[in-house]
C-alpha cells in the first residue's frame, strides 16, 4: 500500500482527511490553550500564594498534606493542615467534616472551598488525590519510605 | 499489489472466513475473561492504600483501553471506507459504535464506583473525566447519525467525517493527567516503563485486557457478520446460507 | 490471609469477608456485576439479531 502507488483521487481523499484531522486538532489544540486554566481542576499553593487564584469565590486547591501539620479539633469535626507543593510554598486549609477514607498526612489532596483574604482556605469539601502506585500492604511495610514513589507532588510547569 | 485489500473487502470472503473465527473467539475471551475475574476478586493483592477497592481497577482499565482503541479503530475503518469507497470498511466502523458507547459507558460506572470510596466523590469534572464522558457522546452521536441518515445512504461518510474529527479526543483523554492538574491519577501501565505495580497485580490487569481485546473483536465480528446478511440478503449465497443449518 | 492454592495465595478467609471486602464490598460487587450485565448484552443482543434475520431470509426466499 505505498503512498505513490495510490490512484490520484484516492491521495487527493487521503490528503483532505488528513488535512481535516490537522486542521480540528490545531483547532482544538488552540482552543484548549486559550482554556488551559479553567481545564485545571484545581490551584496549587504556589498559585494560590502568587495571587493568581481568586478571593471568596468557590475554587479547589490541591497538594500534598504537610507531614505533621494535621490538627483535628478536640470538641467537633474541625480539622486543620497544611498543604504543600513540596516546593516551599504551602496553604493554610480548614475543613469541617468527614475525611475520605485515604486522608492521611502524607497524601495528595483536592479540597473545594473558598480561599480568604488572610490566606487561610475554609473547604467544603476534601476528596483525596492517590496515586498511580498500587502495591500489596506486606510489600509497603518492607519497602523503606524514600524508596516509594508515593508522597511525591508533581508539579506540572 | 492490493489484491489482497480488495479482496477482503468482499462481503462474502469476509463472512467465510468469519464464520471459522467467531466461535473460538468469543469462546476464549470468555474464557479469559470469566477465568481472570476469579483471579483479581480472589487471589490479586489488596492495595496498601485503597484495600480491596484496587479489584475495581482490572475492570475499569480494560474497558476504559478497548474504548479508546476501538474508537481509533472505528476511525481507521472510516478512513478505508472515505478513500477507497469500500463498503465493509463502512459496515465495520458502524459495527463498532454501540460496542465502543457500551464500553465508554462502563468505563464512566465503574469508575464513578471506585471514585467514591478512594477519591470520596462518583464524579468530579476533571479533563480526565470530561474527555471520557465526550468520547461516550461521540460515540452515540454516531448511533444517532446513523439512524438519522441511513435511509438517504449518507451515513458512512457523515459519520466517517464525524469519526476523524473527533479522533482529536484521544491524545487529549490520554494526556489530560499529565497536561492539566486533574483528581485522576496519571497511567500506571506505559509501554515504555515499568508498570507502577508489582507482577502479581499487572499480569491479572494484562490478561484482563488481553481478554478484553479478543471480547471487542467477537462482539464486533457478531455485528458486522449481521451487517452483511442485512444488506446481502436478495444474493444467492446469503439466501443458501439462511437456508442451510 | 487465607491459605495457598496452587501458588497463588487466596485474600479472604470466609464467604462474609470475600463478600463484605473491608467495607468496599457493595463498590466493588456492583461494578463487577454491571460490567458482567453490559458484556453479557454485547454478546446477545447480536446473536438473537442474527437468529431473527435468519429467519426473515429464509421467510423470504420460501414465499
Amino acid at each position: 500500500m505505498k503512498f505513490g502507488t495510490m490512484k490520484p483521487h484516492r491521495r487527493e481523499r487521503l490528503l483532505l482527511i488528513l488535512f481535516v484531522l490537522a486542521a480540528a486538532g490545531s483547532s482544538i489544540a488552540f482552543v484548549l490553550m486559550a482554556l488551559n486554566d479553567n481545564i485545571n481542576l484545581f490551584y496549587s499553593p504556589q498559585q494560590i500564594l502568587s495571587g493568581e487564584a481568586p478571593t471568596n469565590r468557590v475554587i479547589r486547591a490541591g497538594g500534598m498534606v504537610l507531614e505533621g501539620s494535621v490538627i483535628r479539633s478536640s470538641k467537633d469535626l474541625e480539622v486543620r493542615f497544611l498543604i504543600s507543593d513540596m516546593k516551599g510554598s504551602s496553604v493554610p486549609i480548614v475543613y469541617r467534616g468527614i475525611l475520605p477514607d485515604l486522608f492521611r498526612e502524607g497524601q495528595g489532596i483536592i479540597s473545594k472551598g473558598k480561599l480568604e483574604e488572610t490566606g487561610t482556605f475554609i473547604a467544603t469539601e476534601v476528596l483525596a488525590k492517590h496515586d498511580e502506585n498500587y502495591m500489596p500492604p506486606e510489600l509497603a511495610e518492607v519497602l523503606p519510605k524514600t524508596h516509594r514513589k508515593n508522597g511525591e507532588w508533581k508539579v506540572k510547569e | 499489489m492490493l489484491g489482497w485489500f480488495h479482496k477482503l473487502g468482499s462481503p462474502k470472503l469476509f463472512f467465510e472466513i468469519s464464520t471459522r473465527w467467531q466461535n473460538p473467539i468469543t469462546a476464549l475471551s470468555v474464557l479469559v475473561i470469566g477465568g481472570c475475574a476469579f483471579w483479581c476478586l480472589l487471589f490479586a493483592p489488596a492495595d496498601y492504600q485503597q484495600g480491596h477497592a484496587v479489584r475495581i481497577m482490572y475492570i475499569h482499565v480494560p474497558a476504559a483501553i478497548l474504548a479508546q482503541s476501538g474508537y481509533i479503530f472505528m476511525a481507521l475503518c472510516s478512513a478505508v471506507y472515505l478513500i477507497w469507497n469500500i463498503k465493509l470498511a463502512d459496515w465495520a466502523a458502524k459495527s463498532v459504535a454501540p460496542l465502543g458507547a457500551s464500553l465508554s459507558f462502563l468505563v464512566l460506572i465503574t469508575g464513578s464506583i471506585w471514585g467514591k470510596p478512594t477519591w470520596g466523590a462518583w464524579w468530579v469534572w476533571d479533563a480526565r473525566l470530561t474527555s471520557t464522558l465526550v468520547l461516550l457522546l461521540l460515540y452515540l452521536g454516531m448511533i444517532a447519525l446513523r439512524g438519522a441518515l441511513e435511509e438517504k445512504g449518507t451515513d458512512g461518510r457523515a459519520c466517517g467525517i464525524l469519526a476523524i474529527v473527533g479522533l482529536v479526543n484521544i491524545p487529549i483523554i490520554k494526556f489530560s493527567v499529565d497536561w492539566w492538574f486533574t483528581l485522576h491519577q496519571p497511567a500506571s501501565f506505559k509501554l515504555t516503563e515499568q508498570p507502577a505495580m508489582p507482577l502479581e497485580m499487572w499480569l491479572p490487569l494484562l490478561i484482563m485486557v488481553i481478554g478484553y481485546y479478543l471480547f471487542f473483536f467477537s462482539v464486533w465480528i457478531y455485528r458486522i457478520r449481521n451487517e452483511i446478511l442485512i444488506r446481502e440478503k436478495k444474493t444467492a449465497w446469503v439466501k443458501s446460507w439462511a437456508g442451510s443449518s | 490471609m487465607g491459605k495457598e492454592l496452587g501458588g497463588f495465595q487466596l485474600r479472604f478467609d470466609n464467604i462474609e469477608s470475600f463478600l463484605w471486602m473491608d467495607g468496599v464490598g457493595l463498590f466493588v460487587w456492583s461494578s463487577y456485576f454491571i460490567t458482567l450485565a453490559v458484556l453479557t448484552l454485547n454478546l446477545l443482543i447480536p446473536y438473537l439479531k442474527k437468529k431473527r434475520i435468519k429467519k426473515e431470509i429464509r421467510e423470504a426466499s420460501e414465499n
